[in-house]
């Protein structure tokens, strides 16, 4: 089994074998001890601690579980889990599809507090004009674009983690109108 | 008699058509499972459009998964041919016509599944219905309609066109309360399956004469929790997350309330401000469907940004307030 939960949090396993693990982890508080540790493992070797799931959330989530499903009575463990799937699909989603990720901007109109290697951009003020529908905020300040990008980046962190086709959100950087 | 038991076979028959509803609801479900499934496990390559408003944009994108590494490619197929190339620990952009490429670290990742479940699946079912649309055909394969309809006019909805076979998502509509289409993405060619050469994962801008920008990776975060609260949410609005870090971009550490109803998400960022300056922004702005609205309390820029209508992010961004 914890083969098969190390598979599943490299998102490697088919959607049997997936619902097959998470029936077995709402229901074994060992294995989901286990989970946590493979998820603080994974995100240690990609260097992603800032991000790593917090011990005890399979826990936690266990609990809900019980909350959740006593009152319904017809809520299993492993319904929990299926709903578990798809809402994270479905945000994933929600988030590709109306998400977007301007990295371009704050980088090619220099914002002020980034490090950069090699500046060539014109101040923002030179950069101001803009064609109508083109993808841009519907503001001429460039001091209130910068921070609203910039806050757009740190709002995709947490609605989108990936997408349907994971590249969506970045079709408008490809796209963004940076000359006009 | 008849009339007697009429309230019995009304109970029965409510109870049927309430459990085919569920029936349906569950179908579609399976659907968005399958959906998110695909883009974890498929590889492929395809030609999509992109509609937003007047724009229209074509774009080919490479995806391949290999030992459950997913490395993308998109390339602007009409202009200038800007790329973007991504895998799991950074994204590269590259501007040929402006002669010079970027790299972002990532930082959140794909451990989505379940890592930020719980606070996602209070919303979803009392704020969105599911069901299954026609069966349609979308880039010469046979595609299945999901749609998610809200329960009011504070969040979008969506169409979802997934391919019967694999269940690639082949099209996606963003839609407002009217109906009417936000965005619009579409496969027009697709391969699914097969090997892709690494070679079609490289740019076709050489790295050389390219001026080269690094985002900054250094991004502090301390889970200090300060003292603001959003006073008035749409219904069904859940806060999952609260933290104060250092934005990139921005000087001074930013609070970061994040809302979510169980699909759409809301952020709320509190920003210290020097003494009498200016707001940076004030009222409601959008990018597409992409809205924000700047409000200004004491020496504090309130912004609130998120794929949601303008009511929601004013709403949200009036009401902003310290907690003590």
């Amino acid at each position: 089994m914890k083969e098969k939960l190390s598979a599943l949090v490299d998102n490697e396993i088919d959607e049997l074998e997936q619902r097959r693990v998470l029936g077995a982890l709402a229901e074994d508080a060992a294995l989901r001890r286990t989970w946590d540790r493979y998820h603080l493992v994974r995100a240690a070797l990609r260097k992603e601690l800032e991000f790593v799931v917090e011990p005890g959330l399979a826990e936690r989530i266990s609990e809900k579980i019980h909350m959740t499903s006593a009152p319904a009575g017809s809520a299993s463990p492993r319904a929990f889990w299926r709903r578990a799937a798809l809402v994270s699909g479905t945000v994933a989603i929600a988030a590709s599809v109306a998400a977007v990720a301007i990295f371009s901007l704050q980088w090619m109109r220099a914002p002020t507090g980034t490090q950069r290697l090699a500046a060539q951009d014109k101040p923002p003020q030179a950069q101001v004009a803009r064609a109508a529908g083109a993808m841009r905020w519907d503001t001429t300040h460039a001091e209130a674009e910068n921070a609203l990008n910039a806050y757009l980046v740190e709002h995709n962190e947490f609605a989108a983690n990936s997408g349907f086709s994971g590249m969506t959100p970045y079709v408008r950087v490809v796209s963004y109108d940076n000359d006009k | 008699m008849i009339f007697r038991s009429l309230p019995r076979y009304i109970f029965i028959l409510m109870l049927s058509l309430s459990s085919a509803t569920a029936l349906a609801a569950d179908a579609a479900r399976d659907w968005l499972i399958k959906i998110n499934k695909a883009v974890h496990t498929l590889n492929y390559d395809g030609a999509f459009v992109y509609q937003q408003n007047e724009q229209l944009e074509a774009m080919r994108v490479v995806h391949k998964v290999e030992k459950g590494v997913t490395r993308e490619r998109l390339v602007s197929l009409n202009g200038v041919a800007r790329e973007i190339i991504r895998d799991d620990k950074e994204i590269r952009c590259y501007w040929p016509d402006k002669n010079s490429a970027m790299v972002e670290y990532r930082k959140s990742q794909d451990n989505t599944f379940p890592s930020i479940l719980p606070e996602r699946l209070q919303g979803f079912d009392e704020n969105y219905v599911l069901k299954l649309g026609k069966a349609e055909r979308i880039a010469g394969r046979s595609a299945q309609l999901v749609i998610i309809t809200p329960n009011d006019d504070y969040r979008y909805g969506y169409h979802l066109w997934a391919d019967k076979d694999s269940g690639l998502l082949l099209k996606a509509e963003l839609l407002d309360s009217k109906g009417g289409v936000l965005e619009r993405f579409m496969f027009t060619q697709l391969m699914v399956g097969g090997k892709i050469p690494d070679s079609a994962l490289k740019p076709d801008v050489a790295g050389e004469g390219l001026v080269w920008h690094r985002a900054d990776d250094k991004s502090v975060k301390t889970d200090a929790r300060q003292g603001w609260t959003v006073g008035r949410l749409p219904r069904g609005f859940r806060l999952s997350t609260h933290l104060t870090r250092h934005v990139p971009m921005r000087e001074k550490p930013v609070e970061h309330l994040v809302y979510t109803d169980g699909l759409a998400t809301v952020s709320v960022f509190i920003e210290k401000q020097e003494k009498e300056a200016k707001p940076i922004m004030l009222g409601t702005r959008h990018m597409g469907a992409v809205h924000a609205h700047g409000a200004h309390v004491g020496d504090f820029q309130i912004t609130v940004v998120g794929e949601v209508p303008a009511e929601t992010v004013s709403m949200i961004g009036e009401s902003v307030v310290p907690m003590h």
